[in-house]
């Protein structure tokens, strides 16, 4: 089975073509900003790192900007610097280089003042997009998608419409060698052990359990309930009421295949199958790392409510077009908001459509939306927000 | 007629896929969407929150895709709602209490 995809040097294959214009710190966005407005058909994507942040999180921000030039769905990149950062731009540009696609780099101390860095990084833009204009699309094997799996707006439809849904087109990517990523920490207390018992080996199984006990002690060291955040007030609307609920109704979005290994955040799974990664559910930390981690396709299973009703994605990052987004909706009783989702999954809940055929429904999207079908976010473009690199440490 | 889903046979709550009025009468499917049973709503639920399947004592756990789900704070007659009203978390509250994750919820 296959997809029509970007077939890049280093083995991979895009779902899109995105020329981008990365800056490697905060700092530089407004550089970035200007030579990627001069060539409408890049992408500026523009962060909040700082390089006031300490050590693991510096750390996991320059694996995160490599990750980003590495990702299939980047065709070109430039790396715009400003050269007092901790992370020079011409490290990620060497990183980006490995894959084989093309990287240029232009920096503020190299160029020495603003509007030369301009001028060179418009000329070197043109140069990108001009070769990123003769890559065509042809087939791949679906066994080359990363999908990342993300549920939000949840509620206690989640756990029999969407999530399901959602789990079974996971487990349709992964036997056909796909490789699916499914996240968020927090939303594993109370279900670690049910998720544990699939590890692939022991040793999988011990890795879930230990990064869900971080968690824990880390909510110990705030001594507050965990009511009201987890799960949210809009859960609570949505008819959730613990965490266990919530959490137990989460898993299901990964599906029934057994668990291949424990990422870190934005780390890239090697081997085929189901990975969960240690992080955040925010969704603009969150879709970077899974974007870092590889991700060419990511989903986001609503449960309904108040969110639902957000024509975007809530917390989500207009202006990321390098990752299109499948917004499923699992309430029947938000159906009205029909239009602005990519699947609807309300109908389960009436017994009109079952859970294997809506699956095969999200399946058969992912493979359009690797070939380049716009999805729901995607049509939505007129309002942007920066990247969030994720970042759990002091700030300086 | 109104319905609520079980999601696993052990479960003693249902999920209510319509806006419950006191008195209704709803019928139980599970997972499948195959009638497991009837149950007769004690007071108003709203879309999607949770109903009682049979009586839980006060300290009773909550059991729901077979597993717990939280504990009751007080005694939870059948076809009452439940839900932050009645209901803790055990792991929620535990977690802030005992960072190995076990003992007694508040």
């Amino acid at each position: 089975m296959t997809f029509d995809g970007y077939k890049r040097p280093d083995g991979q294959a895009g779902a899109r073509n995105i020329v981008a214009v990365l800056p490697t710190i905060g700092c530089a966005n407004e550089i970035a900003f200007q030579i990627a407005k001069a060539v409408p058909q890049s992408d500026a994507m523009l962060h909040n790192h700082a390089c006031i942040r300490l050590g693991e999180d510096g750390a996991r921000a320059r694996k995160t900007l490599a990750g980003i030039g590495e990702n299939p769905n980047i065709g070109a990149a430039l790396v715009v610097g400003l050269g007092c950062e901790p992370i020079k731009a011409d490290e990620v540009e060497q990183e980006i280089r490995k894959t084989g696609k093309p990287v240029i780099r232009v920096s503020l101390e190299e160029l020495g003042n603003y509007d030369a860095v301009v001028e060179k990084g418009v000329a070197a833009l043109r140069a990108l997009t001009a070769q990123a204009e003769q890559m065509r699309r042809e087939p791949c094997d679906v066994s080359q998608l990363t999908v990342g799996i993300k549920c939000g707006g949840s509620g206690a439809v989640s756990a029999i419409s969407s999530n399901p849904a959602v789990g079974k087109a996971a487990d349709l990517i992964i036997q056909n060698g796909g490789k699916v990523i499914f996240t968020e920490t927090a939303e594993l207390i109370g279900a670690e052990h049910v998720l544990a018992k699939r590890g692939a080996t022991p040793a999988v199984g011990r890795a879930l359990l230990n990064v869900v006990a971080d968690m824990k002690t880390e909510i110990a060291r705030y001594g507050v309930d965990l009511l009201g955040s987890e799960p949210t007030q809009g859960n609570i609307k949505n008819g959730l009421t613990t965490i266990e609920e919530k959490s137990l109704g989460a898993i299901i979005k990964g599906g029934t295949m057994p668990l291949n290994g424990v990422l870190r955040y934005g780390q890239r799974p090697q081997q085929p199958g189901l990975y969960f990664m240690d992080g955040t559910t925010q969704a603009s930390q969150l879709f970077l790392g899974m974007f870092a981690a590889g991700a060419q396709i990511q989903i986001f299973s609503m449960g309904g409510g108040l969110p639902a009703r957000m024509r975007g994605l809530p917390s989500y990052p207009p202006g990321f077009p390098a990752l299109p987004v499948l917004k499923i909706l699992g309430s029947c009783d938000d159906e009205a908001e029909k239009p602005y989702f990519d699947i609807y999954a309300g109908d389960i809940l009436k017994g009109l459509e079952s859970i294997e055929d809506v699956g095969q429904r999200i399946f058969d999207t992912i493979l359009a939306t690797a070939s380049g079908r716009k999805t729901c976010t995607d049509q939505k473009d007129d309002y942007r927000e920066m990247l969030q690199f994720y970042a759990n440490g002091l700030l300086m | 007629m109104k319905y609520c889903i079980r999601l696993y046979q052990d479960d003693n709550v249902a999920t209510v896929l319509a806006h419950v009025k006191q008195g209704d009468e709803l019928t139980v499917l599970d997972i499948r969407m195959q009638k497991a049973g009837v149950i007769r709503a004690a007071e108003d639920i709203p879309f999607a929150h949770k109903i009682g399947l049979r009586e839980i004592v006060n300290r009773g756990i909550v059991i729901k895709c077979g597993e717990r789900i939280g504990r009751a704070t007080r005694p939870i007659p059948k076809g009452s709602y439940v839900h932050v009203h009645n209901v803790v978390s055990i792991e929620g509250t535990t977690a802030v209490k005992n960072s190995d994750g076990r003992g007694e919820a508040r």
